[in-house]
């Protein structure tokens, strides 16, 4: 029989690792390259000045919190890897370990899509319109904004979702 | 000791609870990637539109709260398991 606890135990490990890796890693990069950073969002209200500053700070905010994801997912991952190498494997333990397996399969999903749109091969989600309450009496953009909060809501979820099927696999498993 | 009966029906609720919370994940990552456009409020057509910035955070409203309903199920077939039945009462 395959001997899933240590398999799962590894999984945690080392993704774990590389997600952390990946997530400071991208920080870093973007704080010596902020000029080349991808424009996930842009504003589209016609005043070039206004336009221009708010897509790279819109898209500085977007890559930190996309790198702060991938940090705490990976810091997630590989704090529990200890806790699922305790578990007893009877029939509870098996509960707790598909639950860190559908848990890590969250986690490492949404690490996958957004490691995707860091390195800007996927397109974000684009609510539209493109432009909100731009016109001439008031020259701004705030779809951009609206976009990148849901943008973010949308990611934050599952990072939320994979951390309660985490935390859940913990009490399941210590609950005699 | 927790009986045979009480222990599979909490496994049950458990099961329940997680698959709302992956029916959350789900339908999420169908928004995030564009296969689901939520259309709660039908978008006007007009150039300054907030109809659909208004359905996608209603949407992620409504999928916080089938999440809150997931970990309160789940909480509920963690609690299930333990609950022992109260000693007799004794004049």
């Amino acid at each position: 029989m395959v001997d899933l606890k240590r398999i799962l135990g590894i999984l945690y490990r080392n993704a774990g690792l590389i997600c952390f890796v990946l997530g400071v890693g991208s920080l870093v990069f973007g704080i010596f390259n902020l000029g080349v950073l991808p424009h996930f969002y842009e504003a589209h209200s016609g005043d070039p000045a206004f336009d221009g500053t708010t897509t790279i700070y819109i898209n500085i905010i977007l890559w930190v919190l996309i790198c702060l994801f991938l940090v705490l997912s990976g810091e997630i991952l590989y704090l529990n890897w200890k806790n699922i190498m305790k578990l007893d494997v009877d029939k509870r333990g098996l509960d707790a370990i598909y639950f860190y397996l559908v848990g890590a399969g969250i986690l490492l999903g949404n690490t996958v899509y957004l490691v995707l749109i860091l390195m800007n091969l996927v397109n974000p989600f684009q609510f539209l319109p493109n432009a909100l309450f731009a016109g001439e009496d008031t020259p701004m953009d705030l779809s951009i904004i609206f976009n990148g909060l849901l943008f973010y809501l949308y990611i934050s979820l599952f990072y939320r979702i994979g951390g309660k099927f985490i935390k859940y696999g913990i009490k399941i498993g210590d609950s005699k | 000791m927790v009986s045979m009966d009480k222990d599979k029906t909490s496994r049950y609720i458990l099961w329940i609870g997680a698959a709302l919370l992956g029916t959350t994940a789900v339908f999420a990552i169908l928004v995030l990637v564009g296969v689901i456009a939520p259309n709660i409020f039908p978008p006007t057509g007009e150039p300054l539109d907030a109809n659909p910035l208004s359905s996608g955070l209603l949407t992620f409203l409504m999928l916080i709260v089938l999440l809150y309903v997931g970990t309160r199920v789940l909480d509920f077939g963690l609690k299930y398991r333990r609950e022992e039945p109260e000693p007799p009462k004794t004049k």
